[in-house]
C-alpha cells in the first residue's frame, strides 16, 4: 500500500491483452566437439565419473533395501531411501555450475543432489580450507572415522568424507552429517553449500525464499537453488513460496543495492512422478511445469524446460540463469525433465508404469549416453570409464563398510546419555547479533516520532495514589513490544520483520507504527497473504544465520502455516544436532470479537510440539522483557499477543515498563498478586479475568488469590508454581484456550504429580467451552469468566458459604459434555 | 403410643455404638430413667435410661451390633401397640447409592439434561474420602479421619477440617490468623547426610538379610577360667583382654569345625585350612571389621597386639582397606555394654558369626547338691542355614564353650 504508487482507474480498465513469449522447451543444441572445448576433457570425465558415484550409491541403497545386502555384507536398513536413479545428469549438471557459496535445498529425494553437490564443492574448495572444513566438522568425528593410516590426499579424503557422512547419516549413525538426528530424507552438510532436504513435499520451497532472502538482505555471495518435484507444484506453500519470491516490491520499492529481484531458482526436478500419480496427464493441468512461470510475473520467471538426461544442458541452462540471478533479475523458475528408474521407495511395485517405459528411460540412460559421447568424440576410453566405474564401488563399498561398522560408526548412546537427543531440541545461546556490521537504518533511534509519542505517556498504568490512569495515559502493551523491536533493528544488522501490512500500516494492531520511518524496505516489508511461505521463509533466512521478526495477523492462520511452525521451524535445531540455530521469532496475534475464525486461542497446538518456545506475555512490562530475551536468543519463539491487551497500560509491575533495555526469561512464570488461599494461574490475557475473579472472591468470601501469570508456556519452570501450592493447597487453572486439550491441562497433571501430597483439591482448569467461538455479543458464553472461576472454586475446590452459582461447574456437567464431545 | 429408642450420637464423630447389654427383656416392664441397654463407643461405655415407662415392645438388634447412631433400637409403649413403623429398614450403604450423585456439592443450579443414570462412574466424595493435603496434616497431628466430618465438594475432608480440630497429642488445632504456612509437626532436630560408609554398612546388611538363612543360637559358657586369666594378665601388665582370649579360643576351636570356617560364593562353598579372623570395631564412622590373618596360628599376646594395631587404625581411618577384606569367620564383642544376647548379622559371604555377649553369674547345680553362682560368658552364633546347619553349629558352640571353660589349660594363655 506504499503512497508512492498510485493505482489509476484509467490505467487498469484500459482495454488490452497479455502477451507472453516463448517458453523454451529442450532448447539447448551445443555441438558436443564445443563443449569439449569449452569444458575440458577433465571437467567431462569428472561428471562422468560423479554421476557413477551417484549412482553407485543407490545402487547400493536399493539392494540393502532389497536384499539385506551389498557386496555379500548383510545389512539391515529399516529406515527410508528414496532414491533418484536415473536423475543424476540433473544432479550432476547443476552442481557443476554452482560454487561453494551457492546453496542448495532439496527434497525427500536429494541423495544425488547432496553428492554431486558435495563433490563439486570439493573440487572447487582449495585443500586447505578442505581440510579445516573436516577436521572441525563436529569436532573432527566424522573426519576420524574415515582416515585411516593409509594417508589419502586431501581431495580424495574429502570425497571418503562426504560419502561415508551422507551414508552414516541415512544409517543414524552418530558419525553422519547431522549426526544420525536428520537421515535419509533430511541430511545436509552446509560448510559445502548443502543445505537441508525436506521430507514434506515442496517443503524447501519457502525455506529456500527465506534463504535468498538472507542472501539479498544481508548482501551475501551466492545464489540459491530449490530442488523440488514435479509434484510439489501442486503444494499451496510450493505456490506462496512463489509469490513471495516473485512480489514487485524487490524490482520496484527496495532501496539502492537491494533492488532487484531475488538470486532464487526454484528447480523442479521433473521425474514425471508424485509418488504414483503423474501430474502430467493425470493430477495436474500444467502439461509442461515450466508453463506455471510464464504466468507469475512480467519476467515469465525466466522459465524454461530443460532436458535433465544431458548433464551438458543443465550446465548450460543454470550458467545461463545463475548470469540472470547475477543481475538481479531472479527469480527463474526451471523445469528439469528426468525420470526415476528406480521406485519412490523400495515398496513400489510400480503398478502405476509400464515395464515398457521403464526399459524406454534405460535406454536413454544419462550414464552410458554420457560416456558413449565421451568415447566416441575420444575424450576418453572405455576402460577409462570401466576404471571410474571401479573406483565409484571402491569408493561406496569403503564408505559403507565404515558405515555399517558398529565400532567405527557408533549410534547416539540414548541410554547412556539421555539428553542426547534432548538437548539439541533448543540452542539456548544468546547473541545480541547475528552478524557484526552497521545496522542499516533510516534515521537516529532516538528521532523516531513513535518514541516522541510514547516519551509523553507514563511508564505505569497507575497513578500516584495506585488507581489506573486513562489507557491513552499510560505505555501500552503494543508501544512495549515496538520498544523491544526497535531496539533490536539497531543492534542487530540482520534482523527484518515482514507479514502482512507491517509496513505503512504499521501492523493491523499498530504495533510496528514508526518503524516505516526507521527502516529501509528490506528490513520491513510487506508480504503476500501467505502465512505458509512467510513463516517458511523465516526459517530459512533464521537457518542461514539471520534474525527474523515473522507475523501472523490472527492466530486462525496458524492453521494456513501449519507445516511451517510444525514441522520446520520446530525441527531444524533438533534434525541438525544443534549444527543449525534458529533465531526466529514468530509474533502470533490472537484475536476477540471476529467469531469463530478470528478469534482462537492455539497456543495449545504449539506446545505440543517438541523444538518450539512458546511465550503468551499479558502486559506491557512481560511483553518487552520477553520479546527482548527472544530476540537475543537463538531459538524459535512463537510469540503470542492478545488483542485484548494491546492498549492495556502496566498495572502490575512496580514502576511499570523500562525505558532501559531489560529482559524477562523465557520460561519463568510470574507471581502478580500476592495470596494465601487459592493459587489461580492464568495464561494471556485471561489475567485480567482472573483478576476480577480474585478480586470477588476477597470481597465476597474473604479469600486471598495467589495470582500467577504462566507467561511462557515451553520451557516452563514449575518452582514458582510449586511453592505456591504448597502455600494455598488450592489450584485454578485458566486461559482462553478450548478447555479440551488445552495446554493448562497438561500443566495441571504436572502440579498432580509434582505437588499430590499438597492438593486439598484437584487441580481445576477452566477454559472456553469447546464450540465455535460465537458472535462478539454471546462471547461471554464462550470465554472463562470471572463468575466462572468462583463457581469452579466453589464446585470442585471449596464450597463458597452462601454462594449461588450461575454456571454448571460439577463433575456430573463435565462427564455429559465430555461424552457429547462439546 | 409407643415410642422408638434411638441409638444416641456419643460425640461429634462417633458413627457407630456396640450394644453391649439389653439390661430388659423384650415384653419387660420397664420405668421411666431405667436402664434399658448399655454400649459403648470406641472410648467409654454408656447406659441407656429409658425417656418413658411402659413395656419394652421390641428389640431391633442382638447384644454386640454395632448399631450406626441415630438408629431405632427399641420400641417402648403398651402391650399391643403397633411397633412396625419403627423397625429399621436394611441399610444402604451411602458410598453406592446412586442418588449421591444426583445432588451437585452445593449448586442450586440444576442442569436440565444431564442423565444421572450415565454419571456413576464419576468418583464423588463419599463420607472417607479426603484430599492428600488434608491426609498428610492428619497424619502429622495424629488424627483420625474417620472421626473427621468433611466440608469440601461432596463431604469430602478437606484441609480446613482437619485444621478446626486439635490434635490428640493435645497441640491446638487453630492457628494465628495471618499464619499462611502451617508449621509441619517435625521434630527433626539436625539432619544428617549419609555417609557413603553408612551406605555400604546398610547396604552389605541389608544384602545379608535378604540373602541368607540366619539361624542365631545362644550358649554360656563358665568363664571363671577365663576371669582368672585376665586377672592375671593385669597384675602382669599385659594388655590382653577378654576378646582376644575368646579370639583365640575361637579361632582354635574353629580348626576341627571346619564347615563353619568357611565362605558361601556363587553356590561353592570354600572351606580354609586357616582362620582368617574378622573382629568388629566400633569406630566413629560406623562398623569396620579388620581380618587378623592366620588367627588360629598366633600366639595370644601376638594375637592380641595384631588386633590392637588393626583396631586402632580403624579408629584413625588409616587402615590399609585390603586388610577388610579376606576374613573366614567374624566375631562382634557387644559384651562390654552388658548385651546378654543379641542376633549378629552374618558377613557374607562368611557363613558364620559369633557374638560375643557379657558376663553374668548363672547358677551351676554342685556334685554335693545345692547350686553355686559361677560367672558365664554368653556367646550368639549366627550361621548360614543355606550352609550349616543347627546341629554342627551347636556342636562348634558346645566346643568353643568347653574350650573357654578350660582356657587356662590352653598353652598359648599359660605362657
Amino acid at each position: 500500500m506504499p503512497k508512492s504508487q498510485l493505482i489509476d482507474p484509467k490505467k487498469v480498465r484500459k482495454e488490452g491483452l497479455i502477451v507472453f513469449r516463448d517458453v523454451p522447451v529442450n532448447q539447448y543444441r551445443t555441438p558436443f566437439e564445443k563443449e569439449v572445448t569449452n569444458l575440458g576433457s577433465e571437467a567431462l570425465m569428472r561428471i562422468c565419473g560423479d554421476m557413477m558415484i551417484l549412482r553407485e550409491f543407490e545402487t547400493m541403497l536399493n539392494l540393502v533395501k532389497t536384499t539385506g545386502n551389498y557386496e555379500g555384507i548383510p545389512y539391515n536398513h529399516p529406515g527410508p531411501a528414496h532414491l533418484s536413479m536415473g536423475q543424476e545428469a540433473a544432479a550432476v549438471g547443476q552442481a557443476f555450475v554452482l560454487d561453494v557459496d551457492d546453496f542448495i535445498f532439496g527434497s525427500h529425494r536429494s541423495h544425488g543432489e547432496i553428492l554431486a553437490k558435495g563433490l563439486s564443492a570439493i573440487a572447487k574448495l582449495d585443500e586447505s580450507r578442505l581440510r579445516e572444513i573436516m577436521s572441525s566438522y563436529l569436532d573432527g568425528a566424522i573426519l576420524r572415522a574415515v582416515e585411516t593410516n593409509n594417508r589419502k590426499p586431501v581431495r580424495e579424503l574429502a570425497v571418503d568424507f562426504l560419502i561415508y557422512g551422507a551414508l552414516a547419516e541415512i544409517f543414524a549413525r552418530s558419525t553422519g552429517f547431522n549426526k544420525g538426528l536428520g537421515g535419509s530424507m533430511h541430511a545436509f552438510f552446509t560448510p559445502f553449500g548443502i543445505y537441508p532436504n525436506n521430507a514434506i513435499v515442496g517443503g524447501s520451497a519457502d525455506i529456500s525464499v527465506g534463504a535468498a532472502l538472507y542472501k539479498k538482505c544481508n548482501r551475501k555471495e551466492g545464489i540459491v537453488v530449490c530442488n523440488i518435484g514435479d509434484a510439489s507444484m501442486g503444494c499451496g506453500p510450493v505456490w506462496e513460496a512463489i509469490c513471495l519470491a516473485t512480489m514487485d516490491q524487490y524490482r520496484l520499492l527496495w532501496d539502492g543495492a537491494y533492488k532487484g529481484g531475488l538470486p532464487l531458482i526454484f528447480n523442479f526436478m521433473n521425474n514425471h512422478y508424485g509418488m504414483g500419480g503423474q501430474p502430467t496427464g493425470e493430477t495436474m493441468g500444467f502439461e509442461i511445469l515450466a508453463r506455471i512461470g510464464a504466468g507469475v510475473n512480467p519476467q515469465q520467471m525466466h522459465a524454461e524446460r530443460v532436458d535433465g538426461y544431458n548433464p551438458l544442458a543443465v550446465i548450460d541452462a543454470f550458467r545461463r540463469k545463475k548470469e540472470i540471478l547475477k543481475q538481479k533479475n531472479g527469480p527463474v523458475l526451471l523445469d528439469t525433465v528426468t525420470y526415476r528408474i528406480s521406485g519412490h521407495s523400495p515398496s513400489d511395485a510400480s503398478s502405476y508404469r509400464d515395464k515398457e517405459e521403464l526399459e524406454l528411460w534405460e535406454k536413454e540412460d544419462s550414464i552410458a549416453a554420457f560416456g558413449a559421447l565421451l568415447t566416441g568424440h575420444k575424450v576418453c576410453s572405455g576402460k577409462d570409464l570401466d576404471e571410474l566405474r571401479s573406483l565409484s564401488r571402491e569408493l561406496v563399498l569403503g564408505a559403507f563398510k565404515l558405515a555399517v561398522d558398529d565400532s567405527r560408526s557408533p549410534r547416539m548412546d540414548v541410554r547412556k546419555d539421555p539428553d542426547a537427543i534432548g538437548r539439541y531440541m533448543f540452542s539456548n545461546r544468546r547473541r545480541e547479533k547475528m552478524d557484526d556490521r552497521l545496522c542499516e537504518t533510516l534515521l537516529p533511534m532516538s528521532e523516531n516520532p513513535r518514541l516522541a509519542q510514547i516519551a509523553k505517556r507514563s511508564r505505569s498504568g497507575l497513578d500516584a495514589g495506585g488507581k489506573e490512569l486513562p489507557k491513552g495515559k499510560a505505555v501500552q502493551f503494543r508501544d512495549a513490544v515496538f520498544e523491544a523491536v526497535l531496539s533490536a533493528f539497531y543492534l542487530d544488522p540482520t534482523l527484518i520483520a515482514y507479514g502482512e501490512e507491517n509496513r505503512d500500516w504499521g501492523g493491523a494492531f499498530a504495533v510496528y507504527r514508526g518503524l516505516t520511518e526507521a527502516l529501509p524496505y528490506h528490513r520491513l516489508f510487506n508480504t503476500s497473504i501467505s502465512e505458509g511461505a512467510i513463516v517458511g521463509s523465516a526459517v530459512g533466512y533464521g537457518l542461514c544465520g539471520g534474525r527474523v521478526i515473522a507475523e501472523l495477523m490472527y492466530c486462525d492462520f496458524l492453521g494456513r502455516a501449519g507445516d511451517e511452525v510444525f514441522n520446520q521451524l520446530s525441527k531444524w535445531q533438533g534434525m541438525s544436532a544443534g549444527l543449525l540455530e534458529m533465531p526466529v521469532v514468530l509474533r502470533v496475534s490472537v484475536g476477540s470479537k471476529y467469531g469463530a475464525q478470528h478469534s482462537q486461542d492455539w497456543t495449545s497446538l504449539c506446545t505440543h510440539i517438541p523444538g518450539l518456545k512458546v511465550v503468551f506475555p499479558a502486559t506491557p512490562y512481560d511483553a518487552k522483557g520477553l520479546m527482548n530475551a527472544a530476540l537475543r536468543g537463538t531459538d524459535p519463539v512463537v510469540f503470542f499477543e492478545s488483542q485484548r491487551v494491546y492498549d492495556v497500560g502496566e498495572l502490575f509491575h512496580e514502576g511499570g515498563v523500562p525505558e532501559a533495555f531489560y529482559e524477562v526469561p523465557i520460561g519463568v512464570p510470574d507471581i502478580k498478586r500476592v495470596g494465601k488461599d487459592v493459587t489461580f494461574i492464568s495464561v494471556g490475557a485471561t489475567l485480567y479475568t482472573a483478576v476480577k475473579a480474585a478480586d470477588a472472591l476477597h470481597s465476597r468470601y474473604g479469600l486471598n488469590v495467589e495470582l500467577i501469570d504462566l507467561r511462557t508456556l515451553t520451557p516452563l519452570d514449575y518452582s514458582i508454581i510449586l511453592e505456591s501450592i504448597k502455600k494455598t493447597g488450592r489450584v485454578l487453572l485458566t486461559g482462553d484456550a478450548c478447555q479440551r486439550g488445552s495446554y493448562l491441562n497438561d500443566v495441571a497433571q504436572h502440579i498432580t504429580e509434582l505437588a499430590f501430597d499438597d492438593l486439598d483439591a484437584p487441580p481445576v482448569v477452566v477454559g472456553s467451552r469447546n464450540w465455535i467461538t460465537p458472535a462478539h455479543e454471546l462471547e461471554k458464553f464462550f470465554f472463562p469468566q470471572p463468575e466462572w472461576l468462583i463457581d469452579a472454586v466453589h464446585e470442585k475446590i471449596v464450597p463458597l458459604p452462601g454462594h449461588t452459582v450461575t454456571t454448571n461447574f460439577t463433575a456430573v456437567e463435565g462427564f455429559r459434555i465430555a461424552k457429547l464431545g462439546i | 403410643m409407643s415410642i422408638p429408642i434411638s441409638m444416641p450420637k456419643q460425640g461429634q464423630s462417633v458413627e457407630t455404638c456396640l450394644l453391649l447389654e439389653w439390661r430388659k427383656k423384650k415384653g419387660e416392664q420397664v420405668g421411666k430413667g431405667e436402664i434399658l441397654f448399655t454400649y459403648e463407643t470406641d472410648k467409654a461405655s454408656f447406659e441407656y435410661e429409658s425417656p418413658a415407662a411402659g413395656t419394652l415392645l421390641e428389640t431391633f438388634f442382638n447384644e454386640q451390633d454395632d448399631v450406626p447412631v441415630h438408629t431405632i433400637v427399641a420400641a417402648v409403649g403398651e402391650p399391643g401397640e403397633s411397633i412396625e413403623q419403627f423397625r429399621p429398614v436394611p441399610a444402604v450403604h451411602p458410598e453406592i447409592s446412586p442418588d449421591r450423585v444426583e445432588q451437585p456439592a452445593a449448586s442450586s443450579q440444576e442442569s436440565t439434561a444431564f442423565k444421572p443414570a450415565s454419571s456413576e462412574a464419576i468418583a464423588t466424595a463419599g463420607p472417607a474420602a479426603a484430599s492428600p493435603r488434608a491426609r498428610r496434616k492428619a497424619a502429622l497431628r495424629r488424627i483420625d479421619l474417620s472421626k473427621v466430618a468433611g466440608s469440601g465438594p461432596g463431604g469430602r475432608i478437606i484441609e480446613r477440617d482437619i485444621l478446626a480440630r486439635p490434635a490428640i497429642d493435645g497441640t491446638s488445632g487453630t492457628y494465628p490468623e495471618g499464619n499462611d504456612v502451617v508449621p509441619e509437626m517435625d521434630d527433626t532436630v539436625s539432619e544428617v547426610a549419609v555417609s557413603k560408609m553408612r551406605r555400604i554398612i546398610g547396604e552389605r546388611m541389608q544384602h545379608s538379610l535378604l540373602h541368607s538363612a540366619q539361624l542365631t543360637m545362644n550358649a554360656f559358657a563358665d568363664a571363671t577360667a577365663l576371669l582368672s586369666c585376665r586377672r592375671r594378665f593385669k597384675a602382669e601388665n599385659a594388655d590382653i583382654t577378654i576378646t582376644d582370649m575368646i579370639a583365640m579360643a575361637a579361632a582354635r576351636t574353629l580348626l576341627s569345625h571346619p564347615e563353619l570356617n568357611a565362605l558361601y560364593r556363587d553356590e561353592k562353598i570354600l572351606r580354609y585350612g586357616h582362620v582368617h579372623l574378622g573382629i568388629a570395631v566400633d569406630t566413629p564412622r560406623g562398623l569396620m571389621v579388620p581380618v587378623v590373618r592366620f588367627a588360629d596360628r598366633l600366639p595370644l599376646e601376638r594375637l592380641s597386639a595384631k588386633f590392637k594395631e588393626l583396631s586402632a587404625q580403624c579408629r584413625e581411618g588409616s587402615i590399609n582397606p585390603d586388610l577388610l577384606n579376606g576374613g573366614t569367620f567374624t566375631i562382634s564383642n557387644l559384651g562390654s555394654f552388658g548385651i546378654e544376647s543379641f542376633t549378629p548379622i552374618l558377613n557374607p559371604p562368611q557363613v558364620a558369626l559369633l557374638g560375643v555377649n557379657a558376663v553374668s553369674l548363672r547358677p551351676v547345680g554342685m556334685e554335693e547338691g545345692g547350686f553355686a553362682l559361677r560367672p558365664h560368658i554368653g556367646f550368639s552364633l549366627t550361621i548360614d542355614h543355606r550352609v550349616v546347619d543347627g546341629a554342627p553349629g551347636a556342636r562348634y558352640l558346645k566346643s568353643l564353650c568347653d574350650a573357654v571353660a578350660e582356657i587356662d589349660a590352653n598353652p598359648a594363655v599359660r605362657t
